[in-house]
């Protein structure tokens, strides 16, 4: 039976959707802060540079002598922290102002430089961030430094930064929250339609897939697949049909078949034509066998056979086989063991139908296992599931045969000369399927021979 | 002499399982659809009634539905196309006495259509069968020759009883199949004469035989072949 494993949350449709979804809000929203803080850095520093430049210009002008009351007077207006300045002498010894150090480096080109370590400055926190600065030599050897702080751009992007986070959060939160109720919902209503399905896949093809009235995409789908099984379960009528009505014709025709030829053979023929009679009549059987069990097969198909089913105990099924093949096996020089261990829970099923399909097992194990070959017949608990076995130690069914060999009229090239129809298997696999059991065919592990088992979950274990 | 109804509208089919029947000692009658065939039937005079499962007129299941309501019981094969068990139940509950599907061979039709006749003076047997000097005990379950105690397993005392209730009388592989395990398939092997091998070997020692294997067919239990 299948069933698609059940899809890990983020597997889910919508998740993917939602995930993308979000993956496109943080790559647009950090382009877009990026930007934002790039635009505002420029325009900010661009201020800085001209402030900076207009005081420079201005103190140009003052005379030496007045500069330092000039500086002293021009600080009430500064913003502080923002703004400062530095007068030192040649030597690089401070005179006044906030910034304590002569920055060396600081070249004297009459244009304002950004510099990424911070100034000495007296208060508050001794060191800037960064800042823009500017260095002008006076006239009378002094060194006048002009700066302003460049922390208040990089606030900026702090703040655009914790806006980001804020948004963020508050977009993911009820992101969250939406993922979770969008991605149930559908996968409610996925689940739903996975049952219908393997309903249908276990016979019931009269079974529809549910709609909503909500007629979204899972509908159409749905819708789709409808018409589809419609389609499907009318071919199948026709089939069905076609093939009852062949089946309905053929039986009288070869019933009569039979009288005539059993009519013959009462004649007094002599030699040969006593022969010919006797061989066609062997050749009606043939067909008839054939018919009958290709009859059979179809019918099995027919879910209806459900009715005969009932609550059983394997065991008794295993040891009544047992007992039916044990003295052809003797016959043939084989043992037939039978293995089932003390407990071997009930099961529900048609038990008619399963002995003829042990039957058929152990026909073939016998049959194709050489004398003095084993036969084991098993029934085995498992958690889940009572599985019934036929393993035999004959020559094996080719690896490439082992998926046809179910087919009706299969014969591998190793058994066309035995006697049997190639509907043996087929059968069993049928009545399998009616029952809802798995059979495999393969190798037993370590030896040569044969396998089938057919599994029978227990019904207690759902 | 036994006289035989035959209800069936194929002619063909018919004339086969009239040839059988008369072959087998039989007087016979044939109705082709199921109003004649009823008719008759409620006449009666018949030892044994085959009656096809779909008939012209009336079904086969009316017919011996209304001539069991009517108190006839006269013993019913049912023949069918319909092979489905649903049907066979059907067949049997609605008052058939045995059931079988087309195609089928004349001779099991007739064994079949025998051992239906000799089930009334079956119905009350005692708790012993004897066949020549073969006693069964059904209570006791055990089988002696003469004086000897012959052990036997369920399976074996199952298939000679069968067969010792039907002494003299073809039973087919199908048959003993169906009344020693209940099943209603054709195993399809030639498993149940491995079966009747062993039991051979047991009650007849180094005697005569006593089952006999007709060729195609089945088993008689006799005293001469």
């Amino acid at each position: 039976m299948f069933s698609p494993p059940t899809p890990e949350r983020w597997r889910s449709s919508s998740s993917r959707l939602i995930g993308l979804y979000a993956l496109l809000f943080i790559a647009w929203g950090a382009v877009f802060t990026g930007v934002l803080y790039w635009e505002i850095s420029h325009y900010l520093g661009t201020i800085a540079q001209r402030t900076l430049m207009q005081r420079a210009h201005y103190y140009q002008k003052v005379e030496d002598a007045d500069l330092e009351g000039e500086l002293a007077s021009s600080e009430v207006y500064s913003i502080p922290e923002i703004d400062a300045y530095g007068l030192f002498k040649a030597d690089g010894q401070h005179i006044s102002g906030d910034i304590l150090k002569l920055r060396a480096s600081l070249p004297d080109d009459g244009r304002v430089h950004y510099l990424e370590r911070g100034l000495s400055v007296a208060l508050p926190n001794e060191q800037t961030r960064s800042s823009h600065a500017l260095l002008q030599h006076r006239n009378d050897g002094r060194i006048l430094i002009l700066a302003r702080d460049g922390g208040s751009i990089s606030a900026v992007g702090g703040i655009i930064e914790q806006a980001l986070l804020w948004g963020l959060s508050l977009t993911l939160v009820p992101g969250l929250i939406g993922w979770q109720l969008l991605r149930r919902r559908p996968l409610r209503r996925v689940k739903l339609l996975q049952r219908c399905t393997e309903s249908i896949v276990s016979g019931n093809l009269g079974e529809r897939l549910p709609l909503s009235p909500r007629h979204d995409e899972l509908d159409m789908l749905a819708n789709a697949v409808n018409i589809m099984l419609t389609h499907i379960e009318q071919l199948m009528h026709d089939v069905k049909g076609v093939c009852d009505s062949i089946a309905h014709d053929l039986r009288t025709p070869l019933t009569r078949l039979r009288a005539h030829l059993y009519q013959l053979q009462q004649l007094p023929f002599e030699g040969a034509h006593a022969v010919t009679v006797s061989q066609a009549l062997d050749e009606s059987e043939s067909i008839m066998a054939r018919f009958q069990g290709l009859l059979r097969i179809s019918e099995l198909e027919d879910t209806r056979r459900r009715s005969a089913f009932e609550t059983f105990r394997p065991a008794e099924l295993l040891q009544q086989a047992h007992e039916f093949f044990e003295p052809l096996a003797q016959e043939h020089g084989q043992t037939l063991t039978l293995e089932i261990p003390d407990e071997l829970s009930t099961l529900c099923g048609d038990v008619s139908l399963l002995f003829e399909a042990l039957v058929n097992l152990l026909d073939n194990a016998i049959k194709f296992t050489p004398t003095a070959g084993e036969i084991r017949l098993r029934g085995i608990l498992t958690g889940t599931a009572v599985i019934l076995e036929v393993i035999d130690n004959g020559p094996g069914i080719p690896e490439a045969d082992q998926e046809s060999v179910t087919r009706r009229l299969f014969r591998g090239d190793t058994t066309r000369q035995q006697p049997g129809h190639g509907l043996g298997l087929s059968l069993v696999a049928a009545i399998a399927r009616l029952h809802g059991y798995t059979l495999s065919i393969q190798a037993p592990p370590n030896s040569c021979g044969t396998s089938v088992s057919i599994r029978c979950p227990r019904p207690e274990m759902g | 002499m036994n006289c035989a109804l035959v209800i069936e509208d194929d002619e063909v089919t018919a004339q086969a399982i009239m040839t059988e029947l008369i072959g087998h000692g039989f007087t016979v009658q044939w109705a082709d659809n199921g109003r004649d065939g009823l008719a008759m039937a409620i006449a009666g005079g018949y030892d044994a009634i085959t009656l096809d499962r779909m008939l012209p007129d009336f079904d086969g299941l009316t017919i011996v539905s209304t001539l069991r309501s009517l108190g006839i019981q006269t013993p019913v094969l049912m023949i069918s196309a319909l092979s489905d068990v649903d049907e066979r139940v059907r067949g049997l509950r609605s008052g058939g006495d045995d059931y079988l599907t087309k195609p089928f061979s004349t001779i099991e039709m007739v064994a079949r259509l025998e051992v239906l006749l000799r089930r009334p003076a079956l119905g009350a047997s005692s708790h012993r069968l004897s066949f020549g000097e073969l006693h069964l005990d059904l209570i006791e379950h055990t089988l002696a020759r003469g004086e000897e105690q012959i052990p036997l397993l369920p399976t074996e005392f199952k298939l000679l009883t069968y067969l010792m209730r039907n002494a003299g009388q073809l039973v087919t592989r199908t048959m003993l199949f169906q009344e020693v395990w209940g099943y209603h398939f054709d195993p399809g092997t030639n498993i149940i004469d491995v079966h009747i091998g062993r039991l051979r070997k047991k009650i007849e020692g180094d005697g005569s035989p006593f089952i006999h294997t007709v060729r195609g067919a089945g088993y008689v239990l006799a005293t001469d072949a």
